[in-house]
């Protein structure tokens, strides 16, 4: 395994005075590599991955981004630090064009504006319909478009590591193809990708590792292929298998 | 009839610019600023003391009053709405009501509770086109389209507008875009307190300067709000504009002194009958 971009350890998170949700989880991500995280429902997945980005302030543990601890930052400093995000649901601003939403991305995480069309050209390679898109609102957008835009506006201030919270969720068959793909490509161009995927089996073709979370706790950790090759990949889903035999990175 | 018109669209634009205040603070913290009454009513007595006490030009005074009027503004998110923002807006509410009464009565202790005004030379109207239009109407027509401009300008075309729209659609996919919400309040407090300054001014030029004269606006400037579609500047204005029509208009057949029913009257039939106002997003919650 080559240098972790990402390690997490022990971590606990949960909302307001409620009991923790997420559980002393830890892991890591490789350099490079695209990781899945899945599990169960209520295993903690979005809450972990919200305190991953700061939009949830953990309780314990340490949060290490490319060797240095980014803990107790908040989602704007994580931001800067190299962290980008696609959440599932509302990741675009919809009363603002295309556009905006690409500018946005970038000026406030890159503090300057040099770059900026460059970062565009760059996005719109990946994401060609955008490209002659670009004064549209992003609220008048099908699922799938909006899905793509929120993708390439985590790609423009160019992140170290991208986070995606279900990326195919509500696509259409078509998008969730051209998703896979775009998550491929993002990769093969240098960045470390950490997923949470309901869409096992064409998550982990794509991915290095998968991590079975479930509530709130790692169960596994293991190359993705032996995941997918488990004998009873449903119960390792569930977090009842015997993780030892499945075994672990 | 015309002239009612146009006294209706001068009262509007002096609505427009505390409207457009309470709208981005609604639109940015999710509450509804019952403080802007008095808010109004600072802006007023701090450009009076510039202007009266210490003899500066009442263009600069203003000026100064709205700065100054942006700086209490700041002091109150600093000290009272900050502490309080993760409550819910009913709390925020409540708590803008506390503002409004402790600078109420900062201004009654620094200024008195006399009738005071601007030094002003008095002059006759201009004749035009039959209508009768005084300096004061003129100076509000263009302060208020000016400083309105100012804002599109902002909102529109800055990155500061883009985070302010950003902060006001979607908090956490803002920040997850590297931008710092606080700062964003900040700067909506400052905006809002340079409007509720300015607007201050020309309420004082049209009228009187009392302790009192913000309180007068508070109905008119949330029903605007409310019927321009609550958290959207831009329809804050066109709402203020009719506001101040109809209640012009009103005038036609009734007593100048139910004025302030119209307004009245207007935010019960909009939350009646479209509640989300004429440029407003329905929406289930928010």
């Amino acid at each position: 395994m080559s240098n972790p971009i990402l390690t997490v350890s022990k971590l606990r998170a949960g909302y307001g005075s409620g009991g923790d949700i997420i559980k002393g989880a830890g892991f890591s991500v490789s350099q490079g590599a695209i990781s899945t995280i899945v599990g169960p429902n209520g295993a903690g997945k979005s809450t972990l991955i919200k305190s991953l980005v700061g939009l949830l302030t953990p309780r314990d543990g340490t949060i290490t981004l490319n060797g240095k601890d980014v803990t107790q930052l908040d989602a704007p400093a994580k931001a800067r630090a190299g962290l980008g995000y696609v959440p599932q649901e509302h990741n675009v601003f919809r009363n603002m064009t295309i556009g905006e939403n690409m500018t946005l991305a970038y000026e406030f995480i890159a503090r300057e504006t040099k770059g900026l069309k460059a970062a565009r050209d760059r996005v719109f390679d990946i994401f060609p319909d955008l490209a002659h898109r670009a004064g549209d609102m992003a609220g008048n957008l099908s699922g799938g478009q909006r899905q793509m835009l929120a993708f390439g506006c985590a790609l423009m201030p160019d992140p170290s590591l991208l986070l995606l919270d279900e990326p195919s969720a509500g696509l259409s068959p078509k998008y969730v193809a051209e998703m896979f793909q775009a998550v491929k490509a993002v990769n093969q161009a240098g960045v470390s990708i950490l997923m949470i995927e309901q869409n096992v089996k064409e998550a982990m073709v794509i991915s290095e590792t998968a991590i079975v979370l479930v509530a709130g706790q790692v169960r596994a950790h293991m190359p993705a292929l032996d995941f997918l090759n488990h004998p009873d990949i449903h119960a390792l889903y569930m977090g009842t298998a015997d993780v030892a035999a499945a075994g672990s990175v | 009839m015309l002239q009612l018109l146009l006294n209706g669209v001068v009262s509007g634009l002096l609505v427009a610019l505390p409207a457009i205040a309470l709208s981005l603070t609604y639109g940015v913290l999710n509450f509804p600023n019952f403080a802007i009454g008095s808010m109004i009513t600072m802006g007023a007595y701090i450009a009076l003391f510039f202007n009266v006490d210490i003899g500066v030009p009442l263009l600069l005074a203003a000026g100064l009053g709205a700065v100054g009027l942006a700086c209490v503004a700041l002091i109150a998110d600093r000290l009272v709405y900050r502490p309080l923002r993760n409550s819910d807006h009913v709390t925020l509410l409540v708590a803008s009501m506390g503002v409004y009464f402790v600078l109420e009565n900062v201004v009654r202790f620094l200024w008195g509770s006399d009738i005071r005004g601007y030094d002003i030379a008095v002059a006759r109207p201009h004749r035009w086109l039959g209508l009768r239009v005084n300096n004061e109407q003129i100076t509000i027509l263009i302060v208020a389209l000016l400083a309105m401009v100012a804002v599109w300008f902002i909102l529109m075309k800055t990155p500061l507008g883009r985070a302010m729209r950003a902060v006001s659609d979607n908090p956490d996919l803002a920040g997850v875009r590297g931008i710092n919400r606080n700062r964003v309040i900040g700067a909506v407090w400052g905006i809002s307190g340079v409007l509720a300054g300015f607007a201050g001014v020309l309420v004082g030029m049209d009228g009187v300067i009392d302790p009192l004269m913000g309180w007068n606006y508070v109905l008119p400037v949330f029903a605007a709000v409310i019927l321009g579609g609550i958290g959207n500047p831009f329809g804050a204005v066109i709402g203020a504009i009719l506001i101040g029509v109809a209640e012009e208009l009103s005038t036609l057949i009734l007593p100048t002194t139910y004025r302030q029913a119209v307004a009245f009257l207007i935010i019960v039939l909009v939350l009646l009958l479209r509640p989300h106002g004429l440029f407003g997003k329905a929406r289930i919650s928010r």
